[in-house]
């Protein structure tokens, strides 16, 4: 198949950026759509030009490196998916596909359609683990965790951090991607000796970056490849709530 | 001189998988500053990619397990070429690791009273190993991650290494670049930890992703370390082979551990055809034997879908050779069936394996709970590796340790799954804690600016060289030698095909020693993958000369020309240096005599 590609191009953070169109040639239907960019960043590369930068590392929609924004929507049409498990056989011949970048204020263009997510591991750093020393095993069966606990945290830790819920959001708001990960954690036993600190760690952090705040669109659930449920945002406003309380009692 | 810029860490950590990982917060934790190098992003490792889970003798399932079974598991099933040593830390350890990953907020499936969960895997004489669903190796990454993220381990992502700076026998340091804007880094370190995984870009097909061109490997070979086992590559029996642009992608074990069956374009269950004698008292005789050990019972024996990775991939290759193949060169795997055995098969399946239902619907547009998955081998791991000392990690040149895939010997001749994570954990941490002590015993090193120069200027090269960048150029080049090693160095090996193959490596390297690329240093892919083809070719030429000169077939190292093991090669582990005139030693060397108690272990575990 053949197709016309409007792709945004930004040479870096400081520069300005703007679509540029490509024409795709020859496209086999059971291609992926990043093999589909390899194809025009080969011919790209045959004429002397910059090829096209994005990310992509697992092709299994499990490492979250890839995300654009394609026709408007995060990873696709598709839904449930990454971009590196859309396939061309969705798409039809003549097709015109517009790809850029997630926008958001937290997340600068590094180049093309490369976004810098430091964002988010900050947001991890400032409260999204478990502070236990290292090298000291504790003993066996220690912390028994039930079954339907276990199965809940992992429906919110299946977050591979693409940031598809930022680049949805009308308000570029990473509540979906901060509230999975109190979710997981507030969840298990071992998590709770934290649980309070780490919501109002977290939250202060996520806006410190730049993230705008959640006013319940749901574009977040709608746009994420693993469907994690803003449930979860209704945990860590209820968590943040009672850290909330708990602090103005004292 | 050209510009760079120097940082210092005490420990380096390059490959920012679960080894490494785990080796920068055992080195923090030690009070060390870290420095880690990612060459994609943090958390984007291969490691996120291992599906079935972590092998350790937890006992939560069946109580008859115990580290002296999981160690005699893992030499039996590495052909006892294994270092011993390591298979017997590992076995002890790796119960531990998993309990500590756990106390760190890993989520893994459980019983019904809240303990850990554990699988059947092939080669495990008991359910072993712990997992979340088929997502074990995500699951490990993040948490590692999470953790190690507030440890103060300095981070740097997509920054490649292209060359190790040595002090006389010493490694003080590494050369590298950042992708994004082609600016050269100098690391000075008091230790280096190298985790950088895998070989598996050098052939076609492949479950490794575009960092697996044996980098670490290579790096550590250059600067004069040792190399051994590199003949032996695991090709999994089961990845996907259809449609073209998924080829090679993994398709967890776990699908054979949860009641899938392999069979052939006659619906036959060929496995049941050759079951090694060395096996043959572990195997089932029936498929309804084989049902029952899937579902828990204790008294049947493992279906022959769960032999070794080896075996099984062997058994695929030959029902496509000798035409009872799938459609797109496979066999298939069906798990569809085991709706007549249970309640709402769908269901069950879509539960158990959610990301391979994900999988084939998304990428193959195939309902693996109506209709069997096509499935053949895919170069999925490289037992061989840097060699390393058992209970420090440290090479043969002082300050550099390796840990996880990169490393060598736990597996010997073949890895049993589940146990690379349980290897990357223990030996992760084994590879901090004693790269910590050395850099706080030993300073950091005096870097030598002429090494930089000469890094620099290597790395350079490409992009200034005139010539034919099409025909000629990096991707090509990638992809000749990934042909040739597919065709001449895979699964089946002998002698005339391999010397092709050494030829043929040699006319390529002669290609790749000029090669030009186009455009500037700034994420240029071009040049980055121009780079990657010394590392390429140094990994493909260890293989195939260790290939050649193991004249039988051991685990995963199979040749027509010598068929079956020869018990005189079976005390020999083959090792690769650098000779005096840049040339590729290989000598043969004596397995250490084991220690009295493991042989017992082993005799008794039969």
């Amino acid at each position: 198949m053949n197709l016309t590609l409007h792709i945004w191009r930004q040479d870096g953070p400081r520069d300005g950026g703007a679509f540029q169109t490509y024409q795709a040639k020859d496209i086999s239907e059971h291609a992926s759509f990043l093999e589909m960019l390899d194809v025009v960043n080969e011919e790209l590369i045959k004429a002397g030009q910059e090829p096209i930068a994005f990310e992509h590392d697992c092709r299994e929609g499990i490492c979250g490196s890839c995300g654009m924004m394609i026709n408007g929507v995060p990873h696709g049409p598709r839904g449930m998916i990454a971009t590196c498990q859309l396939h061309m056989r969705i798409f039809n011949d003549g097709d015109e596909i517009w790809i850029e970048p997630w926008r958001a204020t937290a997340f600068p263009v590094i180049r093309d359609l490369v976004v810098d997510r430091g964002a988010f591991d900050r947001i991890i750093d400032a409260g999204g683990y478990i502070s236990v020393r290292t090298g000291s095993a504790p003993d066996a069966n220690a912390t028994p965790v039930h079954k339907h606990d276990a199965d809940r945290a992992m429906d919110a830790a299946t977050c591979i951090g693409c940031g598809a819920c930022v680049a949805a959001c009308p308000n570029a708001s990473a509540m979906l991607f901060t509230a999975a990960k109190v979710t997981h954690l507030g969840l298990l036993p071992q998590g709770q000796t934290e649980r309070y600190a780490r919501v109002v760690d977290m939250v202060h952090q996520h806006d410190a970056e730049g993230f705008g705040n959640c006013t319940n669109h749901g574009a977040c659930q709608e746009a994420c490849p693993k469907g994690i449920s803003i449930d979860t945002i209704a945990r860590l406003n209820r968590d943040l709530m009672v850290a909330s309380w708990a602090a103005a009692g004292e | 001189m050209s510009e760079y810029s120097t940082v210092e860490h005490d420990v380096l950590v390059i490959g920012a998988g679960g080894a490494g990982l785990r080796a920068s917060i055992e080195a923090a934790a030690q009070g060390v500053s870290v420095g880690l190098v990612c060459k994609s992003l943090l958390g984007k490792a291969h490691t996120v990619m291992a599906e079935g889970g972590v092998a350790a003798a937890l006992g939560n399932v069946d109580g008859r397990d115990s580290w002296e079974v999981h160690f005699a598991d893992t030499m039996r099933g590495g052909g006892y070429l294994n270092n011993w040593r390591m298979a017997e830390l590992h076995a002890k350890e790796a119960p531990d690791r998993v309990r500590e990953l756990e106390a760190w907020g890993a989520l893994m499936d459980r019983t019904p009273d809240g303990r850990i969960l554990q699988r059947n895997f092939g080669g495990h004489a008991y359910p072993r190993l712990a997992h979340v669903g088929d997502r074990t190796g995500l699951e490990m990454i993040r948490t590692l991650q999470d953790h190690g993220i507030h440890k103060g381990i300095d981070v740097h992502m997509e920054v490649t290494i292209v060359s190790l700076l040595t002090d006389g026998d010493r490694v003080v340091g590494a050369v590298g670049y950042d992708r994004e804007r082609g600016r050269f880094r100098v690391f000075r370190a008091g230790a280096v930890v190298m985790a950088t995984g895998g070989i598996g870009k050098a052939f076609l097909i492949t479950s490794n992703s575009w960092e697996y061109t044996g980098d670490g490997h290579a790096l550590a070979y250059h600067a004069g370390a040792e190399l051994v086992d590199m003949e032996f590559v695991q090709f999994h029996p089961t990845g996907m082979v259809w449609p073209p642009s998924v080829q090679g992608i993994l398709v967890t074990e776990g699908v054979r551990g949860e009641g899938g069956v392999l069979k052939n374009s006659e619906g036959r269950r060929f496995m049941f055809d050759d079951i090694p004698p060395l096996y043959k008292d572990q195997t089932a005789d029936t498929p309804e034997e084989g049902w029952r050990y899937v579902t828990g019972d204790k008294e049947a024996r493992r279906p022959p879908e769960l032999l070794t990775r080896d075996h099984v991939a062997r058994c695929i290759l030959r029902e496509v050779r000798e035409g009872r193949g799938s459609p797109h060169g496979g066999v298939f795997l069906d798990i569809a069936w085991i709706d007549e055995k249970v309640s709402d098969g769908p269901a069950h399946i879509k539960r158990k394996l959610p990301g391979m239902y994900h999988q084939f619907k998304e990428l193959a547009g195939i309902d693996i709970t109506k209709e069997p998955m096509e499935v053949g081998p895919t170069t999925h791991y490289a037992m061989g590796g840097i060699r390393v000392d058992a209970d420090t990690q440290m090479s043969s040149l002082p300050g550099l340790f390796a840990a996880g895939e990169c490393a060598a010997g736990l597996h010997g001749a073949n890895r049993l799954g589940g146990n690379s994570l349980s290897d990357l954990l223990v030996f992760g941490r084994r590879a901090g804690l004693h790269a910590a002590e050395f850099a706080s015993s030993h300073g950091r090193g005096t870097v030598d600016a002429g090494q930089v120069e000469t890094a620099v200027r290597e790395a350079l090269a490409p992009l200034e060289r005139a010539g034919d960048a099409n025909d000629g150029g990096p991707y090509y080049i990638m992809q000749s030698v990934q042909e040739l090693m597919q065709a001449k160095a895979g699964i089946i090996r002998e002698e005339d095909g391999l010397r092709e193959a050494l030829d043929g490596l040699r006319d390529i390297a002669r290609k790749a020693a000029g090669v030009a690329v186009n455009g500037n240093r700034d994420f240029n892919p071009g040049w980055h993958t121009a780079l990657d083809l010394k590392n390429i070719l140094t990994v493909a030429e260890a293989v195939v000369r260790a290939a050649r000169e193991r004249k039988e077939s051991r685990g995963a190292h199979s040749r027509t020309d010598y068929d079956g093991k020869d018990p005189d090669w079976g005390t020999v582990n083959l090792v690769l240096r650098k000779g005096e005139g840049g040339e590729m030693d290989l000598r043969r060397e004596a397995v250490p005599e084991m220690r009295q108690e493991l042989a017992d272990i082993i005799q008794e575990q039969g």
